[in-house]
């Protein structure tokens, strides 16, 4: 039984029938291919998920088959992807009979959701790398939709570079564990590695850093902030919430291949994880674009999930099983939480360009009042990927906390020192995480509005509500009931587990913590409401309306409100070495000032002295090479007569 | 029995630790004072009062209050007190704890900002910034007596007192003060804000709630002096060894308290707020304690046990 090879063929065949149907019916023959498509993907993942099924598929002596980590990353694909393809329903109608390629963006899209679930179906090394690679062309050109603007290219291309930069490390990793010759298949793959464990941390390493590109991990993040903000908002929901955690499904797929490894790998994939949460998120508070705040946001749920893995890998190193279990859970429940609040914050997001045509958030300002559904479910999106309780994303980030607090109780030195410090990072980036969602609502949301009301175009699709609404409420429910999607995190986690040589674990005990967790949120649910219900009774027709406050002053206007750059100015003050915040003030001087001038903007740490910095050594070596091509035909023929010479006299030899 | 300490706890304390605190500034300005329980008179009065709502908000404004009151309610269940468990128990519940604090500063932030009030955007920017720090250096410190003590909870704090060593005090009397720069910075207290300012400039946390008023001030003003209680009674588990009576931890908790009220009082009588610059470095000082604990934790507890 193929279903799952005929789900991926269904999805692209979809694409393909939808370039022949007419304009406006084109994302209907995509999305009834998502989701016939989706469906019959799914079966099998949700059979290896709960039913321990297994699924082989043999397309013509092409090994791909489901376990339950590719299984796990599969269902969350085929579920978000639904949702995006819907999304862009509404969202696209702007584009129509524009000169937009409508077209081939719909057969793009499917490529994209095929490739990714054949990447996590993949079993061997050649596979894997063609789908990882159809991958990033097809998001590539789905990223240059509106190629009209030299701006979105240029994010394209440098998008497409960094996805090549961690092709070509992730070729380098497998032909270095392909050199003992033993095939091409994951397992001949783990069978070299487990024969020569010396030499097991240069290959994971160069895996790491090409997974690493991929999830957003500093300092190979810098695509990011880029792509993001060019493309579609769909395409923006579906790159962010599923296709950057391919990176950290091939890390987990390469962990599970590869034999226990040594100490100091477990720490590398921690330390980046803390780095890069704490950078993301920090980055994320100076930016006005709606949409880099959320890339940059991205990069620190990528950072969360990193750490998890690491904890996982220090737990099988340091033979603590436990805590690897919660690292895995941790860290894949991270996957799923961020797949549902970031598709909805993107979709926010989008809502919010295609009804006032600006992402910047120092523009916008009193939408709740125009979008009061919206607004509802992005300050739930915003409190759930702050990491507060009662949301989802608190009990990821809590079973990450947990396993910290496990290694930090190991009594040995040096794991319970990553431990506490892992806390502290950890910790801050949950502060810093509330300051850049409050940031970010009340940009868009509190207040009174900064755009002219004219300019905000009428409605409120049905489509696009009712996804709000649905993704809104799946964070409050895994946050208030987390036991309830336990057993489809501990099914890969376990997986894990296995992999390394250890039972899996008697798991009552966070299961039975998180259903303690539940019980204390329905509490907090109870006693807010009652709180509500006394406030109401008390203040029956005793509200009264009026300004807001000003010393007295009667004529507030939204030009006086305060502004989200003000609002993170003393944090980025106090951050200033690290907030990469840029100031340029000439303030008015004398008398008689002349012309004076204030400007903010930003600079990426990384981005700078690190990516910029090596793209111009680079470009500086192969300066030194361009007499070679010069553009002189005579040369060139040299060259050719040269090479046949050379090559002749190797085969005489 | 553990539940009437808790109630005790959270219903009559919080308002008796307000007055305290205020009784304790006018005695060292040469006045008689207020009644020990004003506070509970004020939350009274606030209770009996109609609202004005501003015309800029949402309806976020409306439930920001009770979302914020309730959280920090809740997390009070999390907290044990005098050597019982807590009225909820959650293994490592300080995690949640932390984060429920948290969840009543994200709501209160968003209603602030929502009235768009420059004002109360300033406070809940300085809000918002000057907490920041606190979170990592109050798990750094919990964490770390987790480590040493083996326990899953707040009741592992008990161990630096505990541990026979020559630095357990020490690392306890650092703790304690770790934590009392946490309930002024956390209740917006002189030196980090001054509640007494009539300046909206120069406020803090009363900027932020200048359009609240009627049963949501009554729940603010609450919300933020159980906050103390809460911090205090944690101060109160690193000096309640393990096993002690439950007379004997009563006492520790009362007296905690009272001794809390009262260096609050002293302090905001005897400086002023400091200037917003140098707010930061005082939040610091939290940060570089929590260094200090974790590293000679680390060099005498664990290094010793190998």
């Amino acid at each position: 039984m193929s279903l799952f090879i005929y789900g991926i063929v269904i999805i692209i065949a979809g694409g393909l029938f939808s370039a022949f149907a007419a304009e406006n019916r084109r994302v209907y023959a995509a999305l009834a291919a998502v989701l016939a498509g989706g469906v019959m993907c799914l079966i099998p993942a949700v059979n290896v998920l709960f039913f321990h099924g297994t699924a082989v598929y043999d397309l013509f002596g092409i090994i791909f088959s489901l376990d339950p980590l590719s299984a796990f990353f599969s269902a969350i694909i085929v579920v978000l992807s639904f949702f995006s393809v819907l999304y862009s329903v509404p969202y696209m109608k702007g584009y129509y009979s524009k000169e937009h390629a409508v077209t081939s963006h719909y057969i793009f899209l499917t490529i994209l959701i095929a490739s990714m679930l054949m990447v996590t179906a993949a079993r061997d090394a050649v596979a894997f790398m063609i789908s990882w690679e159809i991958m990033a062309l097809s998001s590539f050109f789905l990223v240059i939709f509106e190629n009209g603007k030299k701006e979105v290219v240029d994010a394209g291309i440098y998008y497409l570079i960094m996805s090549h930069i961690s092709a070509v490390l992730l070729i380098c990793g497998f032909a270095f564990a392909l050199s003992g010759g033993a095939g091409l298949s994951f397992e001949a793959i783990g069978s070299v590695m487990a024969n020569n464990r010396g030499q097991v941390f240069l290959p994971f390493i160069l895996f790491f850093s090409g997974f690493a590109i991929k999830a957003g991990l500093v300092p190979g993040h810098t695509w990011l902030p880029k792509a993001h903000p060019a493309a579609p908002a769909h395409i923006s929901a579906l790159m962010s919430a599923i296709m950057i955690e391919m990176g950290i499904y091939g890390t987990a797929r390469i962990i599970m291949i590869f034999p226990p490894m040594g100490v100091p790998a477990g720490y590398v994939v921690l330390f980046f994880g803390i780095l890069t949460a704490l950078t993301g998120i920090l980055y994320s508070i100076s930016q006005r674009d709606i949409k880099k705040a959320l890339a940059y946001s991205s990069i620190e749920n990528a950072g969360i999930m990193a750490a998890g893995l690491g904890l996982g890998m220090l737990g099988i190193s340091y033979n603590r099983p436990y805590m690897a279990l919660l690292g895995f859970i941790g860290a894949f429940l991270q996957v799923l939480n961020h797949s549902i609040f970031k598709s909805l914050l993107f979709f926010g997001s989008g809502t919010i360009y295609r009804r006032t045509h600006t992402l910047d958030v120092e523009k916008l300002g009193g939408l709740s009042k125009k979008m009061p559904v919206l607004s509802l479910c992005f300050l739930l999106g915003c409190a759930a990927i702050s990491g507060l309780p009662p949301f989802n994303g608190f009990i990821s980030e809590f079973i990450i906390f947990l396993s910290m607090i496990q290694a930090a109780q190991t009594r040995v030195i040096a794991l319970a020192a990553a431990g506490i410090i892992g806390l502290a990072g950890l910790a801050f980036t949950g502060s810093m995480a509330v300051i850049s969602f409050t940031r970010l609502y009340s940009g868009i949301f509190s207040g009174t509005a900064r755009l002219d009301n004219a300019k905000i175009e009428k409605g409120e699709g049905v489509i696009e509500t009712l996804i709000f609404m649905i993704l809104a409420a799946a964070s409050l429910f895994i946050g208030l009931f987390p036991q309830a999607v336990y057993n489809i995190v501990y099914a890969p986690a376990a997986a894990m587990l296995a992999s390394a040589g250890m039972s899996p674990l008697n798991n009552t005990a966070l299961a039975g913590q998180l259903s303690g967790l539940s019980g204390l949120f329905l509490i907090l649910c109870g006693v807010v409401l009652a709180i509500m219900a006394f406030r109401s009774v008390l203040l029956k027709n005793r509200v009264k309306s009026g300004n807001t406050w000003g010393c007295a002053y009667k004529a507030p206007t939204s030009r006086m409100q305060y502004t989200t750059n003000s609002y993170a100015a003393p944090f980025t003050a106090i951050m200033e070495p690290f907030a990469g915040k840029k100031e340029v003030e000439n303030p008015p001087v004398g008398i008689f000032p002349s012309a004076a001038e204030y400007k903010t903007g930003f600079t990426d740490f990384f981005e700078k002295y690190l990516i910029n910095a090596a793209g111009k050594a680079g470009r500086g070596l192969l300066k030194l090479f361009t007499w070679i091509q010069n553009g002189s035909l005579q040369r060139y023929i040299i060259y050719t007569i040269i090479f046949l010479a050379l090559s002749i006299v190797w085969a005489v030899r | 029995m553990g539940v009437i300490i808790y109630l005790l706890v959270i219903i009559p304390a919080p308002f008796i630790f307000a007055g305290l605190i205020n009784r304790v500034k006018a005695l060292w300005a040469g006045r008689y004072g207020q009644p020990v329980l004003q506070p509970l008179y004020d939350f009274m009065k606030y209770m009996s009062k109609g609202q004005v709502i501003s015309t800029a908000t949402n309806p976020v404004f409306k439930a920001a209050q009770a979302v914020s009151a309730g959280a920090v309610i809740v997390s009070s269940m999390l907290i044990p007190l005098c050597g019982a468990s807590p009225v909820f128990t959650v293994d490592y519940g300080f995690i949640v704890f932390a984060y429920l604090l948290g969840l009543s500063k994200f709501i209160s932030l968003i209603s602030a900002m929502d009235t768009g009030s420059s004002f109360e955007g300033m406070g809940a920017s300085r809000e918002a910034s000057f907490t920041a720090f606190i979170e990592p250096s109050f798990f750094v410190i919990i964490a770390t007596a987790a480590a040493v003590s083996g326990m899953d909870s707040f009741n592992g704090l008990a161990t630096f007192a505990a541990s026979n060593l020559p630095t357990g005090w020490v690392i306890a009397w650092l703790a304690a003060a770790a934590m009392l720069v946490m309930i002024l910075t956390e209740g917006s207290r002189v030196p980090v804000d001054d509640p007494a300012t009539h300046l909206e400039l120069t406020m803090i946390h009363e900027a932020m709630v200048l359009d609240n008023s009627g049963p949501d001030m009554a729940l603010i003003s609450y919300t933020v002096n159980l906050k103390m209680v809460l911090l205090s009674a944690v101060i109160a588990l690193i000096f309640t060894p393990a096993g002690v009576s439950t007379g004997a931890a009563v006492l520790i908790l009362a007296g905690v308290l009272f001794l809390t009220a009262v260096i609050i009082g002293c302090i905001e009588s005897v400086m002023a707020r400091l200037r917003m610059t140098h707010v930061p470095q005082f939040v610091f000082f939290m940060s570089s304690m929590a260094v200090i604990i974790f590293c000679s934790a680390f060099i005498f507890v664990l290094a010793a046990s190998k």
